[in-house]
């Protein structure tokens, strides 16, 4: 079963990388899309709103902590999806299910979907058993595979949500 | 090794499958309210003067080859007038899908336009191969029927009356107009109206 363990290992860390990374990018490329965004959830004062770089850059410190502790560490990336899941579910429980999720791409107004959604990744970032030796070259050639997999199923997942509200 | 290899692989192609197959499923539960939501195509209908139902403005025109031929009033069978011009490329488009959509349902075509000189007209009719169908040149139908906009497409019921009319601009825009004859709704706008509930 140590392929198993290698598999996962690696697809959940380059996942939540490669996820992480694009959305800071986002971010930081459509901030007024992004400040509009975070307005809407009507979790922070006004005057806070100022600081919504300060995301991004948590997004971008949650990228280095996992590539710099080989995938070992992801408690950064474990914090901000549990805090987008619970930002998302407050404001389900307050009705306002018409805001929309700052996901990017195209508008998506938050659903019990989304949360579904945080907490497979979430899932992603809890601490995984590190693996005994034998990661081998036809390992990682799966590793390749099931990562670029798990993109287009976000993609995927991301692009029915966006339809589903239209 | 290998063993261990061929079972992780096993097992993420399970994950996909499933994941695939849900996929799918939402694809089609999507489609189906695209459907729903997606009003029939039909030919838009922009008329001030004429609504389907009234009478057919009646006139007695001659056509290329200089036959009197009258437009509206009774006859034997549904008749198509379609409105077109030489210098619209979409109208020349059309010309085969009308041709076959009238053998089709039945109907006598009548081809209407105007502007240009009779003999262009002629070349035109000669070259597209309508010399079988009445043709005619004639500003005054068009005012008569309040074309603005081509081509455009009136379908006249045997009795005279307008069953229905619109601009046309494919295959599906002039079936229509016998889906139109067929179920007994004047316009697209019309059958909205009745059979679809908006999305709030």
């Amino acid at each position: 079963m140590d392929t198993l363990a290698w598999v996962y290992f690696y697809t959940s860390g380059w996942s939540v990388v490669v996820i992480l990374g694009l959305a800071a990018l986002h971010k930081l490329r459509f901030s007024g899309e992004f400040i509009g965004a975070l307005a809407g959830y009507r979790l922070l004062p006004p005057a806070a709103l100022g600081i919504w770089w300060i995301v991004p850059l948590l997004e971008m410190l949650a990228v280095v902590e996992i590539l710099f502790s080989q995938g070992q560490s992801r408690w950064l990336a474990l914090a901000l999806f549990a805090l987008y899941g619970a930002a998302i579910t407050i404001n389900l429980l307050r009705g306002r299910q018409h805001i929309d999720c700052g996901c990017g791409g195209d508008g998506t107004p938050i659903s019990w979907g989304l949360v579904l959604r945080n907490a497979v990744l979430l899932a992603f970032t809890w601490p995984p058993p590190i693996p005994g030796a034998g990661l081998t070259t036809a390992t990682g050639s799966l590793v390749t595979i099931t990562v670029a997999f798990c993109l287009l199923a976000y993609v995927i997942v991301n692009q029915l949500f966006a339809n589903a509200a239209r | 090794m290998l063993e261990s290899l061929l079972i992780a692989s096993q097992v993420i192609l399970w994950i996909a499958v499933i994941f695939l197959a849900v996929t799918v499923y939402a694809l089609s539960r999507q489609l189906a309210r695209l459907f729903e939501r997606v009003p029939p195509a039909g030919a838009l209908s922009v008329n001030a003067l004429l609504q389907p139902g009234d009478n057919a403005p009646i006139m007695e025109i001659n056509d290329l080859n200089g036959d009197t031929l009258q437009i509206g009033g009774a006859r034997a069978e549904h008749c198509l007038l379609f409105f077109l011009s030489l210098d619209c490329p979409i109208c020349k488009s059309l010309l085969p899908v009308v041709q076959s959509v009238a053998a089709a349902e039945q109907v006598e075509l009548i081809f209407i336009s105007d502007g240009a000189r009779l003999e262009d007209h002629r070349r035109f009719a000669h070259g597209h191969g309508l010399e079988r169908y009445r043709y005619v040149l004639s500003e005054a139908v068009g005012m008569a029927y309040a074309v603005g906009k081509l081509p455009y497409a009136v379908l006249v019921a045997p009795g005279g009356t307008i069953t229905t009319l619109g601009i046309v601009n494919n295959r599906e825009h002039l079936e229509s107009l016998f889906t139109a004859k067929d179920i007994g709704v004047g316009t697209v706008q019309q059958y909205v109206e009745e059979h679809v509930q908006r999305p709030n």
